[in-house]
């Protein structure tokens, strides 16, 4: 479980934008967390307060897009999302596929005054 | 960049990605391994997988064919650099304190320290974690991931992200595949689905078999 130290790193990230900005309240994060990320969205949000605690992103509302896991599969030429985290695709069972999505994670906006 | 809305609460369009820091060390790391022609391996499973005796094996393999560095991880003593030494490794501990992984930054520290850049292969032994390592690049040009049977087929289908990631995956302590109830045909099928273009070498470091393999492999990676 590392997503204390994330949420800790994601504050310092948030506080040193806010320093530049000029501002004093965070009232809203968006993340987007792609399902093939290593992230645990449920750790993300139990961890996120305690490392907001004391700073100016103290009481900020998370919020986390997901973002599902999407191949591309060359032998039906098209996108692929796939339920499961299985690397192949589910209408052709091809597995010399490309993945496209479901890496990502990243801080999109942030409210604050 | 922002918009101010009525109760005075402006919008920062960001689009950062949050791991930015350590993946900008990781490519600064990559950048020197490849200056140096130091091949990295981040070597990866869970904790009791056979990592360690698996390097102590390939030290003694290694010796005076190759010039090997290896850094350990773990969340504390040095027990794993102290064995790794005893057979001859030059080997270094990093202990991570509480930390789960090893991150870009803790290898960059060693950079033109305790790995001079003279080496062929820097072997890095992450804390032993199915979950966490997956998330931070160190700056290597190849993962390994070691599945020992005493673990059980469905490993990769349990911690999907690490093996997805794997060049190459270990099957390890195959002396006790007869003791245990493993399955290869069902390890192999978990592995396909998760990751089909990694490379399956059956080894124990035990009995010595697959070595000439995973050495062969070391050799044209």
């Amino acid at each position: 479980m590392h997503e204390l130290s994330i949420s800790i790193s994601l504050v310092e990230q948030a506080l040193a934008i806010m320093q530049k900005e000029g501002d004093k309240r965070a009232r809203r994060m968006t993340l987007e967390v792609g399902a093939f990320s290593g992230i645990s969205i449920e750790a993300l949000h139990f961890c996120f307060p305690e490392a907001t605690k004391g700073t100016a992103l103290e009481n900020c509302h998370l919020i986390i897009k997901q973002i599902p896991l999407c191949i591309y599969c060359p032998t039906c030429k098209k996108e692929v999302i796939l339920k499961d985290p299985f690397i192949m695709c589910s209408h052709c069972h091809e597995v010399q596929v490309e993945v496209i999505r479901g890496k990502e994670f990243n801080l999109l906006s942030m409210e604050v005054e | 960049m922002c918009e101010v809305d009525k109760m005075h609460f402006k919008v920062l369009n960001l689009g950062t990605r949050v791991l930015h820091k350590n993946q900008d060390r990781a490519e600064q790391n990559r950048t020197w391994f490849k200056s140096h022609a130091v091949h990295a391996i981040n070597i990866m499973s869970s904790p009791g997988s056979g990592k360690t005796s698996l390097l102590e094996k390939t030290t003694q393999a290694l010796r005076g064919i190759r010039q090997v560095s290896i850094l350990v991880g773990d969340l504390q003593t040095e027990l794993d650099a102290d064995r790794l030494k005893k057979v001859g490794a030059k080997a270094k501990q990093i202990n991570t304190g509480n930390g789960c992984h090893l991150d870009a930054s803790m290898i960059a520290q060693q950079l033109d320290h305790f790995v001079t850049g003279h080496e062929d292969l820097l072997l890095i032994e992450n804390v032993g974690n199915l979950v966490c390592p997956s998330s931070f690049d160190l700056g290597e040009k190849s993962k390994v991931v070691l599945l020992s049977v005493t673990e059980g087929e469905e490993k990769p289908l349990k911690y999907p992200v690490l093996f997805h990631q794997a060049d190459v995956i270990l099957i390890t302590k195959v002396d006790l595949a007869n003791y245990v109830p493993w399955n290869k045909a069902r390890a192999i099928d978990a592995i396909f689905k998760i990751n089909p273009r990694a490379k399956i070498i059956e080894l124990s470091s035990l009995t010595g078999l697959g070595m000439d393999e995973w050495l062969h492999w070391l050799k044209e990676a």
